[in-house]
Order: structure tokens, then C-alpha cells, then sequence
């Protein structure tokens, strides 16, 4: 634990706890680390958190050091993030048992829901499943009428069978109505107390990879309350009342509300964390980042201040998903030469950086920079909130008014995840030709970001900040 | 031959090689492939020539778009209705078969088999993705199935029977378009005699092969993975990450060029000029490989095949190219489906004697 002397207010705080260690960063308003620490799990692992995998004990040794070297009052926001999502999702840990209903009859019958997901995990998770008609056309027309009493009959077998429901429509990114009706039709069923996942509120096109998705993201809703109410829980104990926000995969954040809704964008924050801190650390908006552990080397880009991410789907605990992780490699723990080799082929002629516990400075690999040890921690306070939305377009016709509408969409998500809606906007467009359509199709994706709103903004406060703080304030209340 | 569970993955890894970058992710229908054969058991798949008299088969694809498949998926009822009995397709299948083989037609038509409980022959019409249904050796033959079926994700239901001089492709994309860039298609019941004569011989098993031989190739060194190609009529062209990727619109539809720069700097750069499907690869001013021979892109660590719209920036891939059928290899073949048919102003090159030169 090093400390700085502090002066004023507006602390930020950065932990993440990864599988074999826990770090923590205080970084002041003038961007200084003025307070860092960092310790084996083993260690931690007199277990009282109660998860079975030592979250909670984790964050609070961290947050106790940092309270004890400065003071509680001066801490503004807390971002959390780390391994612990995936690690209950890849240990035998209880999952939520899942309904799944599709609505898109009689297209998309010959994959039905979990088609082509390893036995095991569906003997874990697999609750009633059904396909009904429903869903969406590419231009948002519906594809069949949603049938209402099918889904009724389906809520009704679900009833005392599940934990969880999850909701996949056909095209849903374009028109979400079927969805949400759908989800409240199954609630005024089985209750409000069920949690339901709409495939749209995930992720992005192809009906398979977002509804696999959507499934493990309500499997892993208990799991997300308990982190959440865990940290809170640590809170309290330690008198800090100050904004909680969570790392998601890509190394941005959201509110910690969002890690209980879709914990599936929260599996793991640590190494993109890193990858963001590693390069804060080194001033440098283009690297190769290789993290070294004890336990493990891992490896990723930064690529315009942002993750690279994997291109295409992903694949966790053997289920196909459209949910964007950051490219990266695990290997085995001082492969330093491999890492950096195997990353620079996706990111040719820019400099290496070293961190993590055992970055030292070694011949020709590449740059360590001050608080190597702390960079996931450091990446995390530092991080912005940021939000995604989808959209397809074909040219002319209204192509102008659907683009303007998505990002608006990505900001409203954003300044929704917690970010301050005077520093919020568009930062990143992805755009793919779509093949086999005349016209110019093309696939959108647009990321929204902006700074962690947190009510000590001062700088940043305006009429519209101030008004959406105090619909915030608001609707914590009255939950 | 019996297909087995065993035999779906590398025969949609096959299926994607051949897709040459277009005919849609074979994912969805693999999918669907092993949960209908997890239900109805092993395929039987039967050469042309081991066909009866009276066999009557029927031609399975799925037009459109890939981005449409990806949300749609395959329709069972869809199936159905292509396969029944109707004055327009005449009598009900005794057999499937594939019209494209490659991307997620090639694997529809298996998918199809299964569940309609009959066998899907060893041939097709292409031997490799194309964009359009001119693209055959049908067209190649000027022989043209009188009527051909489509069925859309609503289970909506159009025949068009022509007389000679339509081009069936120019009539049946705005329908697909209305049916919302997605159909299933089927044409009137085939005989063995016509497939005899008109379809490419053994492509379903050179599609099972080829992704053998391709689920191998992470394993292997440079020198394992030159040999295991050169066994499949490969070449390896070029390595790198895409730098860069330009995309507009001409008369025929929208095309890209994409750049892939070199590991080491000051090399030359590799451009792929696409489509639906990538057409031409060049460096330094030297074409290597052009359609109709198939261009296969592959993701760099884990050799999965890449579509054109895969082909973003900061990619790493390999570029290989893979002999087409002989017969797209004639004067005729390149004639209808080389680089000049679809757009772009050079000639057709053979990437073998290119590479040895």
C-alpha cells in the first residue's frame, strides 16, 4: 500500500479482482495515482463472502486499505471489475434455470433454442423451451403476429419450473415491440419477481449468437445481483457513499444496476481493464499489452484508446454468442515472447507494453511503465461508460433519419449505463456491407461514451446533467 | 455413404472453404443439421449414377441474403411445402439435392434430407459459391428446369414457369427481395438423366473432404500445411493483417477492395478485389488468382474461413486459393463466371502456374 498525501475531494477508484490477485488505484482530479495496492487471493481467502469465491472479501480488504490511507467522504465514484462472472460461470457454481421463448414461428424452426449448446450446460441451465409465431422482417414489419396464447401457455408451463426467462424475437434489433409485449405478458403470468432478458437489450444481429446470449445472461442474473449486493453490502460497512460502477467485458463502464440486468456484459473486465490502464500508464493510444502474473501471461491491443475486440462471434463455456470480448490470449505464465509475437500480428508496428506483478524491464520486449503492478485498476477508475446500438440501413429512403435515430439511441443508452450526459456522444461507427442485397445495405454499430456521471461532477454540471441526476436520485428511492 | 454426426462439422468447414467468401455462414444450418440428425439418424448420400430410373430429386437452396439467414434461420415448414406434390413441381421427391454447394446451401440440402427421411445425391450445379442462379453449369448446358419454386419465412409460396429466354436469376431477385431478402428454393422434380448430364459429379464428398483437410491445417507447420493443400488443389497466396478496406457501388452492385499489409514492413501489399465473394487477388501489379478458381480467406490463429463481410480492418488472414471444377477451368466456364463476367477488366489467371512462375 503506498500512499500520497490527499488534498480535496473527487476521488476515483479503480479494483479489480482477478483469478489469482486483488489491486486497487485512488486516483485524484488532477489524475494522479495517490493511492495503490495489490495482494494474492490466496491470501484473502479466509472466505466469508459467502459467493464461494471470495468476491466480496476481495473488495472489501481493498476498499478498507484505501479508506484507511485517505478518507471515505473524499471517494466519488468506485468501479469494480474483474473474473468473477466467468469464474462462477465456469465453476459447478448454481446457475438460474432458464425458460427460453423464441417468437418467429414458422421461420427459424429447425435450430429450436439451445440447438448446438454442449449437453451438460443444458442439463444445468434448460428449462421449458418453445418457439412461437412472432418476430420481425429486416424492414420491421412483423414477420407473424405475435401469438398471445402461446405465450401465456408458455409462462404457465414455466411456472415453479424456472428461475429465469429469456426472450428472443426474429430481427428484434430493428423492432423490439414483439419482445417487450411478449415480456409482459410472461410477467403478468409468472410474476415480477422472475427476471426476464430481451434478446434486443444484449446484443446485435444473427438470432442464434444473441439468444444464446440472452440465455446465459439470465442464467447469470442471481449471480449478478449477488455481486452487486455483495459490494454494496461492502459499502455500508465502510461508510462510503459514493457512485458503484462495474467493468464490462470491452473495459468500459456501466452502472452497477446494469451488472444485475446483463451480467452477461460483465464476465470479465480484468484483462481489457488492464489493456486501457496499461496504456494511460505509458501515454500511448496504440499498443500491444501483455499482462504478466504469477499464474498466467494474457495479451490484448489497444487500439485508439479503445480494446480491440474479437471480430465476429464469441464463444463461452461452449455456447456460440454475439457478446463482444476483447482479443486476447491467455498463455501459460512467462511466455512474454509469444504474447507479444502472437498480438503484433494484429497490430503491426506499435509499441509493447509490459504489465502486471511480473513486468520487469527486459531486453527489447517492450516498455513497463510506473504502477505496472496496478494498470487493471488504474484502467478501471480512468474508464469511460459506454453503450452500444444496432442498426440497418439501406440507401435512400430513410437511411438519414434510422442513423441519426441509432445514435441517439447509443448516447440515451450510455447516459442511461451512468454516463454524464454533458461529455456523452458517439465515439466509434462500425459499418459492414451487407452481401447478396442491392441497394448498400449496411450493418451499423455505434458506441456511445461518456464520463461516469457521479453527483461531484462539478465541472461537467449543466441544466441537463443536473436533471437527469435528480431523475436518478429519484428513481433510487422509490425502487 | 452414410453421413454421420461425425461428418457435420468438417463438411460445413468444407462447405465455408468453398463459399470462397460468399454463401452464407454454414453455422445456422449446421446447426439445425445436428439437432435434425440428432432426431432422424444418418443420411444416405448417393452418387447420380447410383440413382434408379424412377428416382425423382429435387434441387434445395436458400436465396438471399446471409444477413437474412442469420435472423431467420431455416423454416421445417418451408421444407415441406418445397417438397410436396404439386402440379408445378410434379411428383413428391424421392431424393434432395444441392443446387449450390457451398456456405449454408451446402449444407440445407442434407438438413432437408434428414428431415424428409430420403437420401441427398453427391452432385450440385456449382461446385463453389456464387452470387446468382446464371452462375451454373445449367446455364453452362443452356438446359433449365421448367418451373422453379420459392417459399419465404411466412410459409408464403411462389412458382415461376418460363419459356425459354428469361434469365431465371433477373426474375427471381426482386421476389426474393419482396419476401424479404430470404427463400427457400426448390425447382420441378429432376431425373436421374438430367442429373446425369447436367450436374457436377462427387461434390458433396470433395466438400466433406476439402474440410478434413482444412480442420487439420492449425495443427500443422508452413511446410504440413503446403503439402495438406497442394493435396486438395491449394496454394497459399499471401499472409497479413487488412489495413484497409474501400467499398462503392457500380452497375452490378457493390464491391470492395481490400488491403492486406505484410507482417514486415516494406513488403508489397496484397489486394483482394470482392464481391459477393472474393474475386481477384493481386500484388505488386500482378494478378495471382482470379474467380472462377475459389478464393478462400481464413482467420490468421484458427483458420476458420472468412466472409467478405468478415474482411474489417485489423484482421489477421491467410489467403489461399483452391482449384474450381474443370469445367468452370473451359474458355466457356470462365466465359460466364470469370473475372470479366462479373465486373472486373483483367483475365482469368491460373494461380498455379502464376505461383510457380
Amino acid at each position: 500500500m503506498t500512499t500520497v498525501p490527499p488534498n480535496g475531494g473527487g476521488l476515483r477508484l479503480g479494483i479489480i479482482t482477478g483469478t489469482s490477485h486483488v489491486e486497487v488505484a485512488a486516483i485524484d482530479r488532477d489524475d494522479e495515482v495517490v493511492a495503490a495496492g495489490r495482494w494474492e487471493r490466496e491470501v484473502l481467502m479466509e472466505d466469508q463472502s459467502g459467493d464461494g469465491l471470495g468476491w466480496s472479501t476481495s473488495v472489501e480488504h481493498a476498499l478498507a486499505s484505501v479508506v484507511d490511507a485517505t478518507a471515505s467522504t473524499r471517494i466519488q465514484s468506485i468501479v469494480v471489475g474483474g473474473t468473477h462472472l466467468r469464474e462462477t460461470l465456469d465453476s459447478r457454481r448454481p446457475l438460474a434455470r432458464v425458460g427460453v421463448l423464441r417468437l418467429g414461428a414458422p421461420a427459424t424452426t429447425a435450430a429450436p433454442p439451445f440447438a448446438g449448446w454442449p449437453d451438460s450446460l443444458v442439463r444445468r441451465i434448460g428449462g421449458p423451451r418453445t418457439i412461437v409465431a412472432g418476430g420481425a422482417d429486416l424492414d420491421g414489419s412483423d414477420l407473424a403476429q405475435l401469438d398471445e396464447a402461446a405465450v401465456i401457455r408458455f409462462a404457465k408451463s414455466c411456472d415453479g419450473a424456472i428461475d429465469a426467462i429469456a426472450i428472443s424475437g426474429v430481427f428484434s434489433p430493428v423492432a423490439a415491440a414483439g419482445e417487450l409485449r411478449a415480456a409482459d405478458l410472461v410477467a403478468d403470468v409468472l410474476g415480477p419477481a422472475v427476471p426476464v432478458t430481451v434478446s434486443h437489450s444484449i446484443g446485435g444481429f444473427g438470432l442464434l449468437d444473441r439468444e444464446n446470449a440472452g440465455i446465459l445472461n439470465a442464467a447469470l442474473i442471481p449471480a449478478g445481483e449477488q455481486m452487486v449486493a455483495s459490494t454494496r453490502a461492502v459499502l455500508t460497512r465502510l461508510g462510503i457513499d459514493a457512485e458503484l460502477f462495474f467493468v464490462q467485458n470491452d473495459g468500459t463502464l456501466q452502472v452497477a444496476a446494469a451488472a444485475t440486468s446483463t451480467p452477461i456484459r460483465f464476465l470479465d473486465g480484468s484483462l481489457a481493464a488492464t489493456i486501457r490502464g496499461a496504456g494511460w500508464l505509458a501515454a500511448t493510444s496504440d499498443a500491444v499489452v501483455v499482462a504478466l502474473e504469477s499464474a498466467s501471461t494474457r495479451a490484448g491491443v489497444l487500439r485508439e484508446r479503445s480494446v480491440a475486440l474479437e471480430i465476429g462471434p464469441s464463444i463461452t463455456a461452449g455456447v456460440r454468442m454475439n457478446v463482444e470480448l476483447p482479443l486476447g490470449y491467455a498463455l501459460d505464465a512467462g511466455s512474454v515472447a509469444e504474447a507479444v509475437e502472437l498480438m503484433s500480428r494484429h497490430a503491426p508496428q506499435v509499441p509493447t507494453i509490459i504489465v502486471g506483478d511480473g513486468a520487469v524491464p527486459s531486453a527489447g520486449l517492450g516498455r513497463v511503465p510506473r504502477y505496472a503492478e496496478i494498470a487493471g485498476a488504474v484502467g478501471a477508475a480512468l474508464a469511460p461508460v459506454s453503450a452500444v446500438a444496432w442498426e440497418v440501413v439501406m440507401a435512400g429512403s430513410d437511411e438519414a433519419s434510422r442513423i441519426r435515430d441509432a445514435r441517439q439511441r447509443a448516447v440515451d443508452l450510455a447516459i442511461l449505463a451512468g454516463a454524464d450526459p454533458s461529455t456523452s456522444e458517439v465515439v466509434a461507427v462500425g459499418e459492414t456491407d451487407l452481401s447478396q442485397m442491392l441497394g448498400g445495405a449496411r450493418r451499423l454499430r455505434f458506441r456511445a461514451e461518456g464520463r461516469p456521471f457521479t453527483p461531484t461532477t462539478e465541472p461537467h454540471h449543466t441544466e441537463r446533467a443536473e436533471a437527469h441526476h435528480q431523475e436518478r436520485q429519484e428513481s433510487r428511492e422509490s425502487p | 455413404m452414410r453421413f454421420t454426426s461425425s461428418d457435420v462439422a468438417p463438411m460445413a468447414l468444407g462447405a465455408a472453404v468453398l463459399g470462397g467468401g460468399g454463401g452464407g455462414e454454414p453455422y445456422v444450418a449446421e446447426v439445425a443439421l445436428a439437432e435434425l440428425m440428432r432426431r432422424h439418424g444418418p443420411i444416405d448420400v448417393v452418387a447420380v449414377d447410383e440413382l434408379d430410373d424412377d428416382d425423382r430429386v429435387a434441387p434445395i437452396a436458400l436465396i438471399g441474403s446471409p444477413f437474412a439467414i442469420g435472423e431467420k434461420l431455416l423454416s421445417l415448414e418451408a421444407i415441406d411445402l418445397l417438397a410436396s406434390e404439386s402440379p408445378a413441381r410434379g411428383p413428391a421427391p424421392t431424393a434432395v439435392m444441392p443446387y449450390e454447394m457451398a456456405g449454408v446451401n451446402a449444407i440445407y440440402p442434407l438438413a432437408a434430407a434428414a428431415h424428409l427421411g430420403v437420401p441427398c445425391v453427391d452432385a450440385d450445379f456449382t461446385g463453389r459459391g456464387v452470387p446468382g442462379l446464371d452462375l451454373t453449369v445449367l446455364e453452362l448446358d443452356h438446359s433449365h428446369p421448367r418451373t422453379h419454386l420459392l417459399c419465404d419465412s411466412r410459409s408464403r409460396w411462389v412458382e415461376l414457369t418460363t419459356s425459354a429466354g428469361f434469365s431465371t436469376e433477373q426474375l427471381i431477385r426482386p421476389v426474393v427481395e419482396t419476401m424479404g431478402w430470404l427463400a427457400a428454393l426448390s425447382t420441378s422434380t429432376l431425373t436421374p438423366e438430367f442429373l446425369a448430364a447436367h450436374t457436377l459429379d462427387g461434390t458433396l464428398s470433395r466438400c466433406l473432404e476439402i474440410g478434413t483437410v482444412f480442420a487439420e491445417l492449425s495443427t500443422m507447420n508452413a511446410v504440413g500445411v503446403d503439402q495438406a493443400l497442394r493435396r486438395i488443389d491449394g496454394v497459399r497466396l499471401a499472409e497479413g493483417v487488412v489495413s484497409q478496406r474501400v467499398s462503392q457501388a457500380d452497375t452490378t452492385g457493390q464491391r470492395s477492395s481490400v488491403t492486406i499489409a505484410p507482417d514486415t514492413a516494406g513488403e508489397a501489399l496484397t489486394r483482394i478485389e470482392l464481391r459477393n465473394e472474393f474475386h481477384v487477388v493481386a500484388r505488386d501489379g500482378i494478378v495471382l488468382a482470379t474467380i472462377p478458381d475459389i478464393i478462400v480467406v481464413l482467420a490468421r490463429e484458427t483458420w476458420t474461413p472468412l466472409s467478405v463481410e468478415d474482411l474489417v480492418p485489423g484482421r489477421g488472414v491467410t489467403v489461399i486459393a483452391l482449384a474450381s471444377h474443370p469445367r468452370w477451368r473451359t474458355p466457356d466456364g470462365v466465359r460466364l463466371a470469370g473475372p470479366r463476367a462479373l465486373g472486373h477488366g483483367i483475365d482469368y489467371v491460373d494461380f498455379a502456374k502464376q505461383v510457380a512462375s
